[in-house]
Order: C-alpha cells, then structure tokens, then sequence
C-alpha cells in the first residue's frame, strides 16, 4: 500500500515537473538534475579516457532528469526481488537519438534516448533493461574486436558477442522480467522496435503543403512519386554482427514467453501518460541532437511528423526553420553532401523529404528558411539565434545580388494582363523627375513577374504585402552596406587587445595505436603533454590561461572546506554539457554561419568571451617498415650510416592531425583557425607544441590566420 | 685575396639569413632562441693516420679522429638558425726523418708527429621539409672555421710548427627534439680549405720528410688537415636553453 502511494506520489510529482517543463519546451534540453551518482563522479575525477567518461567528456551522459527518474522506477519494477543487485547499478541516459543500450562491467546501464523514443509503451522499455542487467549479472565483457587480427579470430569473438546476447535475452526474461508485472505481450513490440528504429517517429507522407503556399509551387520533379518501401527482411546473415539477427532473437523470446502467464501483468506499471510524456521528452531531445549533428533532413522530417500530433508546439516550428537554415547555407557554401545523403540511401515516407532537399536549389532554400524564420520573429521576438539566422540568409540574398525588387509582388500564376500598374500611373502623372524617383523606390514599387522569373522569386511574394518584413529586409541589407563601408573605416578590434577574455577547452587528444585502436594510456599522457605546452605557451606569451577542466565537474582539485555542493555540481556539470554541444554544433557548421545553440558565458566563464579549443590526432605508424630495413642493411655496409640508423630506429614515427581554433561565443564565429597534418613523421610531439605555441603567438600579435 | 672574398661572401650569406626575421612570425621554439650544444666529429682515418696510428689496416676505416666542438646556436627564424663554435682536436702525421749527427751516429726512421688543433667557426642552419621547424627537423649546415695548430715532430729533434688553415663545409643531418629541451642530432659532413681540394690529396701515402727542413711542415699539415675536414659524420647533444 505504502509502495502504491509512493509510485502514485512520484508520479504526480513527475507530471508537475513535466507540465512546468511542457511550457518551456520551446528551448526544451535534457538536463542532469539533483545529485551526481558517485561513480559517474569517480569516472570524472580519475580523468581517465574509456567508454563511460568519453560520453561524459562530450557531455552526452545525463542523470537525474525525468527520464532518468522514469527509467530508474522500471529498474526497480525488474529487480524487486533482487535489492543487493539493483544497489549496484546506475542507470545512466545518453544523449544519443540511436536505438541501443549497453551495461557497463561496474554496475553502469547506459540508456540511450533513441530507445525510449522509438518505445511504444513501458514494457519496451522494461525488456531493454531486463536484458542489460543480465549483461551485468552474467559478468558478460566487452569484447574488443581487433579488425587487423586474422579473419577467424574476429569470426570467432563474433561468435562469443552472439552467444553473450543469446544469453543475457534468456537471463533477462526468466529472471528479471519475469519477477516483474511487466506484460509478456510487449516482446512482439520490443523486437519491431529494434528492427525499425532506424526510421522516424512515424511513416508520414511529405507534404507539399509544408514547403509550398498559394503564392508559389516547386516544379513536379523535386517530388518523389514512389519511395523506396520499407525493408522487412530480419533474418539477415548475422556471421559478422554482434547480435543475433533479430528473427532468431524474435523466435527465442517468443519460445521463452509463448507458455507463460500473462495474467495481471501490463503494459505500463507507471501511468501510460507519463509514458507519453518521457517519450516526448526524449523526441524532442532526438530532435535537438539531430540538429546538433547538422542531420538536418532527419531532424526537420522528425519534427514534421511530430508537429501533426501536437501542432501548437513551437518546438517543432523552431527546429523545422533551423533545419531549413542549416539546409540552405550547406546549399550556398556547395557543402550540402556533408549534411544530406543521397536519397537512394533511404527507404519509407521520409525517402521523399530527402529527395526534396536534394533538387531544391540554394536560391530556393534560402527564402523558404527566410519564411519559416520571420515567422518565429513575428511570434518570438526574443529568440535571439532565429533572429541572427534570418539576418544572416538575408546577407546572403545580398550576396547573391538579390533584393526585394528581384521578387515578385504576385503569386505565381497571376495573369500578367492582370495586374493593375497603379505605380506607372502615379509615375505618369508626375511631372518631377524626383518624385518619379521616388515613387518606384524599392518600398513603394509593385514587382510585376515576367515570363522569366523563377520559382524563388514568387516565394517572398506574401510576406511583401506586411509592410514590417519589407522594412526588415530593407534594415539588414543596409546594414550589409553599411557593413562593408566601416571595415573600410574602422579597423576591426585585434584579438590582442581581448586576450584577457580568452579562456581554454580542455584539448582534445586522442592516440590510435599501429592497428588504429586508441590507446587510452598514451591519449591521456598526450592530453597532459598538450595541456602542459598550451599553459607553457600562455604563461610565455602573457595570456591569461583560464581554463575548463573536466575533472574540476566533480569538485576535483578543491579541498573538502571550498568544495561546492551537489546541485553547484550538477548545475557545473550542466555548463559543461551544454559548452560541448555547442562546440559539437559549432565546429560542424560553416565558418559563416550562425550556430542555433545559444549560450550564456557568463555561467561557464564569467567574463569570458573567446573560447579557446584545440584537437589532435596522432597515430603511431609501423616501426619496421621497407625504409628501415634498408637503413639496417645500409648501415652494415657503412658504419657511418650507423647513428642516424639508431636515430630513427628508436625515434617513433607518427602521423598527426591538430587543429587551434579561437571561437567568439557571443557571435559563433570563428576568428581564428588554424590546422595542420603530416603524415609519417619524427618529431611529432616537439612539432605539435610548436603548432601551439606559434597559433597562440599569432593572435597574440594580431589575430589574422 | 681569394681567401677574403670567400669570408666576406660567406658573411652575406649569414647576414642574409639572419635578415629574414618576421617579426609577425615566431621564430622561436616555445619562446626559446638558445641552444648549447656539444658535438663530436667523426673523421675516418683512410685517408690519414688518427692519433691511435693504426692507419695500415683495414680497421683505419673503423677508426676516426674526433673533433669536439661545442657551440652556442640562435634561432633566427621558423627554418633557420645560426652559430658559433669552438674546436679542439688532437690527432697526428707521420714523417720520415733523416739524422746522421745525432750521438754521433746514424738515425733514420719513421715516427709519428703530434698536431694539436684549436679553432673557431661560424655556421647557418637550414631546415627543410614540413616537418622541420628550427631546431629540429632535417637541415642542411653552412660552415666555416678557422683552424689554428702545433704540429711537433720528436725525432731526430723536437721541431714545432705553428699554422693555419681556414676551410668550409657543407653538412646535412637531423636534428631530434625531447621533452622541449633535449636535441640529439646527426649529419654528415663534407669540407675542403679554402685553398682548394686539390690539396687533400696530394699527400695521401707519403710522409713528412723531417729531415733537416727538407719540405715545407705547414703545406703538408694543413693538407693532413684537410684531409680530416674532408669528410665527417656528427653526434651532436644540445640543450635549448632559454
């Protein structure tokens, strides 16, 4: 009774949160809350490269939140009978919009938000669960495939990673979820939702009506008359798959569950509203990770089809324009294969919204975005990315010549003997030379269509009748112009003069071994080398060497009277998360464009303004190789030869890529870049200290690169 | 005449380099200019006996004499740098002597005489190739020294001769750099004087006729010296200093 009104206590505790969140989902991000689990706050303060604490690192491991909470109470549904166990696991959720989930060998179940996202009730999610704990309960280690071993190795640790699954879907039914009033009926569910969670939320056609208006209508061959139908096929040959295909999968669960009881047993232990409202959550996070990632036709496909459910959702609407965004400045910047893949690579509904961006031009996409932008700007005066993002395809218009003049005032498919030339009357009556000018000024002047106009040049035709986007346009493309007359007026403020404003990401370093496999040891002695050259290289120069480090999220490096308290943790811990994204999504963008994410510095680094990140890639290359041969045999023969023999005998030789970049996190824009690669080299170390000091040097002195 | 011309258009040639400082570009490593190093030249002696006399074997190309040098180097650009050095060799030549009044009675035979050389030099350092980067990288060196000696003959009578020899030489070798600081380097190394290469060979299997002053001493040391110059190959330890 007692645990009855607990489970109904939470809930409603989770449903007022969930409502108090429903009214922000318009900026809608997953976030940790409460305390951080002490073994995620061990992973962080031991700042040790593997699995759990490089998701962290990118700021992809949540705890704490709804969902966390909802996944927790299912955790506790499965092992009710099994205490000692369910005190050794932390459920932790991932920021990844993939199907798929993992136990870690300490107790760590790691949930993706694609799983429940792509769930259709509870005891989906249950099985998921039910099978990684047997991961967990069976000691089941992560087998690590070495791809440059022979052949039947590999076979053979497939072989093992197959029988391990087989294992734990028939520990975790028996055992767990049959201890559980979790339903038996969800299984049929559970295995659809491996099979398709590839796909979208739903198999909706793409509508026209969502990129077309009365005013204009794209020519037929941007639409696909017949999509590619969804592949059934789940019994594929899964010799080189870690799992079982799921055919054999479906057919072992279903032989487990066929005879058992599914008396009192349900679907949702928990409300299915609160259900309902954990997977929203986790869709609309799918959305904004998509985004983060530029998978741009994905995240606008998702939203439309979760708009048609819930059309008054102005988390949709922002995520479509900022899609369209992404979409037409990949167009203009002839990038746009680095964000949309060929249609032909897609099957079902969402095959045609790829089809779609693929023929549409960067003149057409650029005023589709302009649309669905002024929209937010007419309903969401505040939002202050959308705002910098339509600016910014304005600019671009500018750059293409274009100005509202070049658009029509009509819908496409006026006939021209139609249309009433009132302005050539005015003209006409005019006797002054200046107010002729005048009136066929760009504000007042009607664009009549010719036969020659494109499908474009009708796309702004509605929003030129609000006399308010007439005089928008018109602001930014003086501004524009005004622009490139005070470059020429006033210097730019140098980046030498704002050092004091600098602060550092803690780099990125990572050491894949001769076989490509990363070696955590020397990635993290690499890491403490490059942090040591860029604070050398600081103190050298007189920049201040602020910085953000990962371990400091956990209370590292503070004594126990200074240490902040948990929420501080969480609240640090957050920051940080919310940094990585931004620099995920602004690193991946074009230099010129305008990130969607916005961030308040003032939270990760008061005062701060310029982000200093720098990444590097090294990997060790064979040491015995054709050449060194040679200069073993060379050597014999001339003694001379022997010392640089022993030289470059014992010296690694390494490729490295490094790239410094300093970012304007009030902008987004990057104000100064540089990268270098070289392959097969001596040196590499003292070559990358260099490339940090000479990159430091350089803004120090004037900023340009 | 000669001999000057060639310093002064060896001098062009460093101020030049010296010249191509950016101001808008760092030159230095990590903010360090400095380097002391110290290196030892390696010169086969096939051509001419080292101090350990051991020239009429085939080991003479096994064995070497050993010019130390340390030096002091600058950086003066991303691919460039410049030096001075100091030099200290010992190493010898044999000569034939002659004598029929020692003690009254009738010397002759073959010995080995001593050279004791001290020098000084100066030399630019040319780094090529993506992954060099002054100081380390493959390089290639420009160098000139100048060579101060006593060479002395024992027998039949202790005879010292005191010479010069200015001479040049072009090496090319690899400079690795540790932790920042620790550079270790090798390079070959090839020299003639500057009175020419001729020299270096003509010489080659005979010996000092000590006899009485019957040749001239300095013509054939500064030979058995460039001899020892014409070919090397170095170990080099430096510390980037400041």
């Amino acid at each position: 009774m007692n645990r009855l009104l607990l489970t109904i206590i939470i809930a409603i505790c989770f449903l007022i949160d969930l409502q108090s969140q429903n009214s922000s989902y318009l900026n809608y991000h997953l976030q940790s809350e409460g305390h951080m689990p002490a073994i995620l706050k061990s992973y962080i303060e031991n700042d040790k490269t593997n699995f759990v604490s490089t998701l962290c690192r990118e700021g992809k491991i949540v705890y704490g939140s709804p969902v966390n909470r909802y996944v927790e109470q299912i955790a506790d549904q499965l092992l009710i009978n099994e205490p000692t166990l369910r005190s050794e696991i932390t459920i932790l959720i991932i920021k990844s919009p993939i199907v798929n989930a993992f136990a870690n060998h300490d107790g760590i179940l790691l949930v993706d938000i694609g799983i429940i996202a792509q769930a259709s009730n509870e005891a989906e999610i249950a099985i998921t669960l039910s099978h990684e704990i047997a991961h967990y309960a069976l000691k089941h280690t992560h087998i690590v495939f070495d791809y440059t071993k022979k052949s039947d190795v590999i076979l053979a640790k497939h072989e093992a990673s197959r029988e391990q699954e087989n294992e734990a879907d028939t520990k975790g039914i028996e055992h767990f979820y049959a201890a559980s009033k979790y339903s038996y009926r969800a299984f049929e569910g559970f295995y659809d939702v491996l099979q398709y969670g590839y796909l979208p939320f739903d198999n909706l056609p793409f509508e026209r009506a969502l990129i077309e208006n009365g005013g204009y209508v794209f020519p037929e061959a941007y639409f696909l008359q017949n999509v590619k139908p969804i592949s059934n096929r789940d019994d594929y040959l899964d010799t080189l798959s870690t799992h079982p295909n799921i055919a054999k999968r479906r057919a072992a669960a279903n032989a487990i569950v066929k005879n058992k009881d599914n008396t009192g047993r349900q679907l949702f232990l928990q409300s299915e509203t609160l259900f309902n409202e954990i997977r929203s959550l986790c869709r609309l996070e799918c959305i904004n990770q998509w985004l983060i990632q530029h998978d741009y036709v994905n995240a606008y496909y998702n939203a439309f089809v979760l708009q048609k459910e819930n059309p008054d959702n102005l988390f949709y609407q922002n995520a479509m324009a900022i899609a369209l965004y992404g979409l037409s400045k990949h167009k203009t910047e002839h990038s746009y294969r680095e964000v949309i893949k060929k249609y032909t690579e897609f099957e079902g509904e969402q095959q045609a919204a790829y089809y779609f961006f693929e023929k549409a031009s960067k003149l057409e996409l650029n005023p589709l975005a302009i649309r669905a932008l002024w929209k937010i700007q007419k309903t969401q005066p505040d939002n202050i990315p959308c705002s910098n993002m339509l600016n910014d395809l304005i600019k671009d218009l500018t750059i293409f010549n274009l100005s509202l003049s070049e658009f029509s005032d009509y819908p496409m498919g006026t006939l021209l003997d139609t249309i009433q030339e009132q302005h050539k009357a005015v003209d006409q009556t005019s006797n002054d030379k200046y107010g002729r000018i005048k009136n066929n000024s760009p504000t007042v002047q009607k664009i009549k269509p010719t036969d020659n106009f494109k499908v474009f040049q009708y796309m702004l035709c509605d929003l030129k009748q609000d006399s308010s986007f007439r005089t928008y346009f018109q602001q930014i493309q003086n501004t524009v112009a005004d622009e490139k007359i005070l470059t020429v007026l006033l210097p730019s403020k140098a980046l030498k003069e704002e050092m004091a404003k600098f602060f550092f990401m803690q780099p990125f370093y990572t050491h894949y071994n001769k076989n490509g496999i990363e070696d955590e040891k020397k990635s993290n002695t690499g890491l403490i080398a490059t942090e040591k050259a860029l604070k050398k290289s600081a103190k050298r120069l007189k920049i201040n060497y602020n910085t953000i480090k990962f371990k400091d999220l956990a209370g590292g490096g503070r004594s126990s009277c200074e240490l902040i308290n948990e929420n501080d943790i969480t609240a640090l811990y957050n920051n940080y998360c919310n940094l990585q994204e931004w620099i995920f999504n602004a690193f991946g963008i074009k230099e010129d464009m305008v990130p969607h994410l916005s961030l308040d510095v003032d939270q990760i680094h008061p005062g701060s303004r310029y982000l200093v990140v720098s990444g590097t890639v090294v990997r060790q290359e064979k040491l015995v190789s054709f050449f060194k041969i040679s200069d073993i045999v060379f050597s014999a023969i001339c003694i001379y030869a022997a010392p640089f023999t022993l030289a470059k005998f014992f010296v690694p030789v390494q490729s490295i890529a490094m790239d410094l970049s300093v970012v304007d996190i009030t902008t987004g824009k990057t104000v100064f870049v540089d990268s270098d690669n070289l392959y097969k080299k001596h040196n590499v170390p003292a070559l990358h200290h260099a490339f940090i000091y000479d990159c430091l040097y350089a803004i120090k002195k004037g900023g340009e690169k | 005449m000669k001999n000057k011309l060639r310093l002064f258009l060896i001098s062009i040639l460093l101020i030049t380099a010296t010249l191509q400082i950016n101001a808008q570009e760092n030159s230095s490593y990590m903010g360090n200019r400095v380097l002391f190093d110290f290196s030892t030249t390696f010169s086969p002696s096939w051509l001419y006996p080292n101090f350990f006399e051991n020239s009429d074997h085939w080991r003479k190309y096994y064995s070497f004499n050993y010019d130390i040098t340390p030096s002091i180097e600058i950086i003066v650009h991303r691919k460039g740098s410049v030096g001075a050095l100091y030099h200290f060799c010992k190493t010898k030549f044999e000569y034939f002597y002659d004598d029929d009044f020692t003690n009254y009675s009738y010397d002759t035979g073959i010995d080995a005489g001593n050279i004791t050389v001290h020098g000084f030099g100066i030399f630019y350092k040319q780094y090529v190739g993506s992954a060099a980067r002054t100081p380390f990288g493959t390089y290639f060196k420009f160098q000139f020294d100048g060579f101060f000696y006593n060479a002395v003959c024992s027998l039949p009578f202790e005879q010292i001769s005191k010479g010069y020899l200015f001479a040049t030489k072009a090496a090319i070798g690899h400079d690795f750099l540790f932790f920042d600081r620790l550079r270790v380097s090798t390079a070959f190394s090839l020299g003639i004087p500057l009175t020419g290469w001729k020299g270096i060979f003509e010489t080659i299997g005979s010996s000092y006729d000590a006899s009485s002053g019957k040749s001239n001493v300095q013509g054939f040391i500064n030979n058995r010296l460039a001899g020892m110059y014409f070919f090397g190959f170095e170990v080099h330890i430096g510390l980037l200093a400041f």
